[in-house]
């Protein structure tokens, strides 16, 4: 069995909170666990994030059960594509939500497997031994130079275009989803918009998780972070663990 | 439309809607002229950053005095609305005439170009990057010159934008390489955006295409131009040098003025330079650095110990009917080289007697009934494959087809497949109409291992749950018994909502809400008969005085029987 807490804020500064998270079970007790960070649009900013997870959420608990990899990847895809079209037509409609989008990135936790899955630059973290580790690739412009070999590290902190998106829910007509299954034995997933990540330094979010025993505890500190960081951007953290794992030990 | 601007610009007719402006045809009643007149988007006013551009732009382009560039004449506010005043060109956008012609002749696009590349000059020895230098912002004459709109429009939207705060997305075909890397605009951006359109204007195209502005851009920093002589062998080697100059990704490489571009525009079809040599640029400079990563966001280890828990997933069943397939082909090619070995080294007898057997009716007989059946009709066992598959009616075990069929004549050689059925298949029908329990009963007895998939819709146009959709396996399909398949249906649901807290609200409004669940809803105005005249006049009109039922009431739509009623004066 998997344990999951989530916690969203507005942060410091910003007037309207443009993230959306769920965490969810479908009758198998399959888990799924969704961060959406709302871009564009406006003032319809939350609208997509909001769209995306409360359509993932509705067919995830009419989804009984999942066969095998196979059929999550496709389940993810369709959906995630359907959520795309969604937000799309509805952007597309209104003027005042043109432009609208979100990042998407979460866990589903189905049949003693885990797989992730990720549009934008939203990230999931796993915690294995006393290591953290990204698994998710952003899909960011800068992200892109970077593997190119276009800039630096540290030109990519201060790079203008860093919160260029090269891939959001809703934008366009199409999406590109990154689907994985990830390996057992992590003590900890952390699912984040870029409230977290983007604020707070790697190696202080492990000393969090580490440092906690405690889910919710793990969450709230996490969020209490990344505002002492200046609370420039809204923040999201869904935090996962085993239970009766050996997380407390 | 024959609304007046500050008692002078009589609007004829709108030219167009751009992303912060609309542009109208009008009339200047005092000096009696067509003029065109851009007005800033009501909404936008208040936003001080747009209303600054706008009013940069008009500072701009009003600078400017160049027979290329339209002419601004009047700058100005009317009933809280920004406006430009400017030249009115008849005729059409650069993009117009491209897409309507295609490609140019060389003589015109080289003019179309001097033109450009004198008036992107005159604007940058005024210290104005244009930085939107696109065919849709060039217009044509209809004697043919050009003349360059929109200055510093680019200001108002950063070309190619995805962020967090503002999602533009502007055309990206004719953006600079540096512009994308996050550099300051110079004026080798404008002259880039002129390589690329003396490109377009030479080709019918522009050089990069796209599924979305970033891979656009993405090009633009990446790959070299194509050669405009790949696409047109005649065109001399000066045109293309000029092209190659003008869109080099490394700046400093590029054209250092509008004005030497203009030169060699001047020079490129003149006989005495056709010999002229490609020109070629080592790219080497133009790449940032690379430096070692710093331990940071982006731990340089990373993407290993990623890859060592992040696995993909692939479909292993498509992997695995590929390496049978494979299988398959290497036994039938040995089978065939074998049996020509065989052919050749004479221990085939071809000429033994291979007699024509005619197929006896087997249909519906055991494995065992058949064996015998065609070994007494001539057949040995060794020319018999039998084949479990699925068949539409036919007991298991049972025999319900061959190849060939009963009845026909076959050499023995050839041998027989015969098929015995290992269960029905069911072909799936159309459940649309049905009950979702008629359904799930027949899947059930069916298709055992099936999933059922069901979302509701509140609606009161269909019974409860009737399927009003279904997807999945197409219908028709034969699916077998033993094999896991999802059906989706999507199921009418009797519209139910808890009725809300509606009075004091517009009629109409809450109407619209309840009807949003589905419900059936009913406006009735109250009759003020018998009413005193204080007591109408006091009366507020247009909104819900009274829910039937009345609020907090679990209200269920059944069918089109209920509904309920909004009263209001």
């Amino acid at each position: 069995m998997i344990k999951a807490f989530g916690a969203s804020d507005i942060g410091l500064h910003r007037k309207q909170n443009q993230d959306s998270y769920v965490i969810v079970e479908n009758d198998a007790k399959d888990l799924l666990a969704v961060v959406c960070d709302g871009i564009g649009g406006g003032l319809a900013g939350d609208v997509a994030s909001h769209m995306a997870v409360a359509h993932m959420k509705e067919r995830f608990i009419r989804k009984q059960s999942f066969h095998d990899d196979l059929d999550v990847k496709h389940w993810l895809k369709t959906i995630i594509q359907e959520a795309n079209d969604l937000i799309f037509m509805q952007s597309a409609k209104s003027s005042e939500q043109k432009g609208m989008g979100t990042t998407c990135v979460g866990v589903i936790y189905a049949n003693q497997q885990t797989y992730i899955f990720n549009v934008g630059d939203s990230r999931i973290y796993g915690v294995y031994a006393h290591e953290m580790i990204c698994l998710t690739e952003d899909h960011s412009f800068v992200r892109d130079l970077l593997k190119a070999g276009e800039i630096t590290e540290e030109e990519a902190k201060h790079h203008p275009n860093r919160n260029m998106l090269t891939n959001a829910l809703g934008i366009w007509d199409h999406v590109k989803i990154d689907i994985n299954k990830i390996k057992e034995g992590y003590r900890c997933l952390l699912i984040c918009s870029d409230g977290l990540h983007g604020y707070v330094r790697e190696e202080e979010i492990l000393h969090i998780i580490e440092k906690e025993n405690d889910v919710r505890h793990i969450v709230h500190e996490l969020i209490n972070a990344s505002k002492s960081a200046g609370g420039y951007d809204n923040v999201s953290v869904i935090v996962l663990v085993h239970e009766g794992g050996d997380f407390y030990e | 439309m024959n609304k007046m601007i500050s008692d002078r610009y009589m609007i004829v007719t709108s030219l167009g809607e751009g992303g912060m402006a609309d542009v109208y045809l009008a009339v200047d009643t005092i000096l009696n002229r067509e003029v065109a007149i851009k007005i800033l988007r009501g909404e936008l006013s208040s936003d001080p950053v747009t209303l600054l551009r706008f009013q940069r732009e008009a500072n701009a382009a009003s600078k400017l005095n160049h027979p290329n560039v339209v002419d601004v004449y009047d700058v100005g506010e009317s009933e809280g609305r920004h406006y430009i005043v400017m030249e009115y060109v008849r005729g059409r956008t650069l993009k117009q005439l491209i897409s309507q012609r295609g490609a140019l002749d060389k003589r015109e696009a080289v003019d179309i170009m001097m033109q450009l590349t004198s008036a992107v000059q005159h604007a940058h020895e005024n210290h104005i990057i244009h930085r939107d230098i696109k065919p849709q912002n060039v217009l044509v004459k209809d004697d043919g010159t050009v003349k360059i709109t929109d200055f510093g429009i680019a200001l108002a939207h950063d070309a190619v934008q995805l962020t967090q705060n503002d999602a533009v997305l502007g055309s990206a075909h004719y953006l600079a390489p540096e512009t994308t890397r996050g550099e300051p605009a110079s004026n080798q951006i404008d002259i880039y955006a002129l390589g690329i359109v003396f490109y377009e204007l030479l080709s019918g195209s522009v050089p990069f295409k796209g599924e979305n502005p970033v891979q656009i851009a993405m090009k633009h920093l990446r790959e070299d131009v194509p050669g405009i002589r790949d696409f047109n062998p005649t065109l001399p080697q000066t045109i293309e040098n000029i092209i190659i100059k003008a869109t080099v990704k490394n700046r400093k490489l590029r054209y250092q003025t509008a004005q030497e571009m203009l030169n060699d525009l001047k020079l490129c079809l003149m006989p005495e330079y056709a010999n002229t040599e490609k020109l070629v640029f080592s790219e080497t400079e133009a790449q940032p650095t690379v430096v070692v990563r710093e331990q940071g966001d982006y731990p340089a280890e990373s993407g290993k110990k990623k890859a060592e828990v992040v696995e993909e997933i692939v479909d292993t069943k498509k992997k695995g009917s590929k390496k049978g397939l494979w299988i398959t082909l290497g036994i039938l090619i040995t089978a065939i080289l074998a049996s020509i070995i065989l052919y050749f080294s004479g221990v085939f007898n071809f000429f033994s007697y291979d007699p024509l057997i005619p197929v006896p009716s087997i249909t519906d007989l055991t494995k065992e009934e058949a064996l015998l059946k065609l070994t007494e009709a001539g057949f040995q066992e060794s020319d018999i494959i039998f084949s479990e598959e699925l068949s539409e009616a036919t007991e298991t075990g049972h025999v319900f087809d061959s190849d060939p069929k009963e009845g026909s004549e076959v050499r023995r050689r050839d041998g027989i497949q015969v098929m015995i059925s290992k269960g029905n298949f069911y072909v799936l029908p159309d459940f649309k109409g049905k009950s979702l329990a008629e359904a799930e009963a027949e899947l059930k007895k069916a298709l055992p291992l099936a999933v059922i998939s069901k979302e509701t819709v509140a609606t009161a146009e269909n019974q409860p749950d009737e399927i009003l959709e279904q997807s999945g396996p197409k219908i028709g399909d034969k699916l077998s018994p033993e094999k896991e398949v999802t059906i989706f249906f999507k199921v009418a649901k009797a519209p139910s909502l808890t009725i809300p807290d509606l009075i004091g609200e517009e009629i109409e409004a809450a109407k619209a809400k309840l009807e949003s669940y589905g419900v059936y809803v009913v406006l009735y105005q109250r009759p003020t008969v018998g009413m005193s005249e204080e007591e109408i006049k006091a009366l507020e009109t247009g909104v819900v005085v009274e829910v039937d039922p009345p609020k907090g009431t679990e209200y269920k739509q059944d069918g089109s029987s209920n509904w309920i009623t909004l009263y209001y004066y």
